[in-house]
């Protein structure tokens, strides 16, 4: 318990250490774009295959459930309501702490035992300036837009699996989205999305970044980052809905 | 010119330098050998800053230096150049990027300086008309000669070289050899070489040091090291000996 | 891409067929078993916890949307939940934890050559490595599924209790409605399904890993990233044939 209390504390400095070169130090642009494109060119594919199940998967749930009210009409709007503020989210982030995450700290976490970082240190530049900031950077911006393009995608799987599972066409499916899937909603999700991206983006720089011991370091950091950022994700979604919760009964007033 | 004034450095509970004393004149090529695991490594590293000692001062050219920061020791980085242990080129950039990261960052030269003195980098290295390539292009030992490159392209004046030999095979080694050898002569620089290998200590050291458990068990010439009647170093060189003696 | 499917069927093929020949490593099996279960279980059941507390939450935001109100709300959860929550997140949790977990071990073993040592020891490494692994797995996956779903339940109602105001009788009422045994029977099939993926999976990317740091850092990587889209695949397939029963 102490332990994952201490490192959880080491992620936080690590991430206000982080934003600490991010103020002082500038960034070369070159360098950034070149990441966020492999970054979001990497793993463009599996998030948009993991957001067209997930849309598919709740579509085939919410028709079971709907149809014993004969409410399917709402079919599209509830999916993908849920998809966007509460499922997509969640499953395609896991994903991503999947390939981002954890391909990010294996690179990092190489280049450590390797002793490239050291490297770069004995040729007098900064190694957080050089690899963590630019990578800390695209994944936060990549993993926004690939989590969009995940949520897209789950749109369509839903309206696919509509019309063949449950029989809503399209059009039906559409036409009750914007009756439920309201401002709130959208913000929420991309709120979740940006909070989801910067806590997968510091926990695998700092596991990268810290690896220790050879090969076998690497394949524990990698561990490590992965369920690292599952558990924190759990709860960072669980907070951001608790939030936005709140906010929307403070401003609705009810 | 360096000097180790009791210097501390633990691993958990684990002491791996104790109280080392140790200075290093100017121009010398210094040998330190010992077991593995007996913190010579770590003596490199902690006087690059990339560590830092628990107790105790390193002083380089008049400077007490334990204490900076990252920032202070830039400078003091650009005078001492680490050759790793493992060649630690960077995998995404060429040859000729490889040797230039350092010189843009501690220089304001421009592109053809740079391309110059790359250029004579290599050469100094006997490697021609590979700046384009990766580093995974690369047999190991020249990975290993590119790494000493890309440190001599910053032409320091201390040489500091993790066990340069380690792991290569004897043709290699001993081009690497010749080569710290030629390079602190024609440099004219301090060299440190921390290494497992008697043999070449012998041929090439002025002044050998032996460490075990964490301190300097043995200090000398090669010609007073021979003549030692430390268990640890009398196994060290029987083995050489032995060698030379059946050839 | 082919070449990789090929390489799997034909390990995933061998596993199966030396089960059925001694030596059956029972003792390592069990051990892996308590690997599987036992290390993750803190971790599975903090996590369906906190996903539950979401999925209720979110449950009534849209109840109160559509219908005006959220009296459906625990019947609704528990729905999502056995159907489809407890059995992903905690497969996607073991592909990270165990997943990843074995594929390194295996990797380093390839690297390090302990694999061919097997080999010249007359050992099958498949099946010294794999079978004993997938036991664990797959009893390990139904186990934890069946935590997993009760957790979630519980937190679930202990949220719409102290939230949302409903009793926990109200809880249970409303969850008979929607919910039946064979939900929970059903999500048991799937964690035994995704159980069988991550060793395999796992096993085969720690087989082709190739030496270096670099080697075990993508193994690692490639199998956690195959394992849970291949699991989220199944799950489709599964919900999909589910609701013809």
């Amino acid at each position: 318990m102490m332990g994952v209390i201490s490192d959880a504390g080491k992620v936080v400095i690590f991430f206000f250490r982080i934003l600490g070169v991010w103020k002082r130090k500038s960034i070369s642009s070159q360098l950034m774009f070149e990441q966020i494109w492999k970054v979001t060119m990497q793993s463009a594919l599996t998030t948009g295959m993991a957001g067209f199940f997930v849309g598919a998967i709740m579509t085939i749930q919410f028709t079971m459930q709907m149809k014993d009210f004969g409410a399917l009409g709402y079919l599209g709007g509830l999916a993908t309501s849920t998809t966007i503020r509460e499922v997509g989210p969640l499953l395609i982030a896991f994903m991503l702490a999947g390939k981002v995450g954890a391909f990010t700290s294996a690179e990092l976490g190489t280049m450590r035992v390797t002793e490239q970082i050291d490297a770069i240190r004995c040729l007098g530049a900064d190694p957080i300036q050089e690899l963590v900031l630019p990578r800390f950077i695209a994944i936060v911006i990549s993993s926004f837009f690939l989590l969009g393009l995940g949520l897209l995608l789950s749109i369509f799987g839903g309206i696919l699996l509509g019309e063949v599972f449950s029989g809503v066409s399209f059009e039906e499916y559409l036409r009750h989205i914007p009756t439920i899937v309201s401002l709130p909603s959208i913000l929420t999700g991309l709120f979740k999305c940006f909070i989801f991206a910067v806590v997968l983006a510091v926990i695998c720089t700092y596991r990268g970044y810290t690896t220790t011991g050879g090969a076998k370091g690497v394949g524990l950091a990698v561990v490590k980052t992965a369920v690292g950022t599952m558990v924190t994700i759990v709860i960072a979604d669980w907070v951001t809905s608790l939030l936005a919760d709140i906010t929307l009964r403070a401003v609705l007033g009810t | 010119m360096i000097q180790f004034k009791g210097l501390v450095k633990k691993f958990g509970d684990r002491i791996v330098l104790k109280g080392l004393n140790l200075s290093v004149q100017k121009g010398e090529i210094l040998f330190i050998l010992g077991t593995s695991g007996t913190g010579k490594s770590v003596l490199l590293k902690n006087l690059m800053g990339l560590m830092k000692p628990d107790a105790g001062q390193i002083w380089i050219e008049g400077e007490e230096v334990s204490s900076f920061s990252e920032e202070q020791y830039l400078p003091i980085r650009r005078k001492c150049g680490l050759v790793f242990q493992q060649p630690a080129l960077f995998d995404s950039l060429t040859v000729f990027e490889n040797i230039a990261f350092g010189i843009r960052r501690h220089t304001k030269d421009s592109e053809q300086e740079i391309q110059k003195k790359v250029t004579k980098a290599l050469g100094l290295v006997h490697l021609k008309n590979i700046e384009n390539k990766f580093p995974s292009q690369l047999s190991y030992g020249m990975q290993k000669r590119v790494s000493l490159a890309r440190t001599i392209a910053l032409e320091p004046k201390v040489l500091l070289f993790d066990e340069p030999t380690t792991g290569l095979d004897p043709v290699t080694t001993s081009a690497i050899n010749q080569l710290i050898l030629e390079l602190s002569r024609n440099l004219k620089t301090t060299s440190i070489v921390v290494s497992h290998d008697m043999r070449c200590a012998l041929d090439i050291a002025d002044r050998i040091i032996v460490m075990d458990q964490g301190s300097i068990i043995e200090i000398g010439t090669p010609e007073e090291l021979k003549k030692s009647q430390v268990s640890l170093v009398k196994d060290f060189l029987s083995e050489v000996l032995e060698k030379e003696a059946r050839q | 891409m082919f070449e990789h499917f090929v390489s799997f069927t034909e390990m995933t093929t061998h596993a199966i067929f030396s089960a059925f020949r001694p030596p059956v490593r029972i003792k390592e099996s069990f051990q892996q078993l308590y690997f599987v279960a036992n290390q993750s279980l803190i971790i599975i059941v903090f996590c369906v916890c906190f996903a539950a507390m979401v999925t209720i939450l979110e449950s009534s935001f849209h109840m109160r949307l559509v219908v005006q109100n959220d009296s459906m709300v625990p019947g609704f959860a528990a729905m999502l939940i056995l159907r489809e929550l407890g059995a992903v997140v905690t497969a996607l949790l073991l592909t990270s934890r165990v997943g990843a977990g074995i594929a390194a071990e295996v990797g380093l073993m390839q690297t390090t050559e302990q694999i061919d040592a097997l080999k010249m020891l007359g050992i099958d490494p498949v099946q010294y490595l794999v079978l004993p692994r997938l036991f664990a797995c797959i009893f390990g996956g139904m186990i934890l599924t069946i935590v997993a779903d009760l957790v979630c339940i519980y937190s679930a109602m202990l949220v719409s209790d102290m939230y949302l105001g409903f009793s926990p009788a109200m809880f249970i009422s409303g969850m008979r409605r929607f919910v039946h045994f064979k939900d929970l029977i059903f999500s048991v099939i799937k964690g035994a399904s995704f159980g069988v993926v991550i060793p395999l999976v796992s096993c085969h990317f720690g087989f082709r890993c190739k030496s270096g740091a670099e080697g075990v850092g993508l193994a690692t990587t490639n199998s956690v990233v195959t394992s849970s889209i291949v699991i989220i695949i199944i799950d489709f397939v599964l919900s999909y044939l589910f609701t013809h029963f």
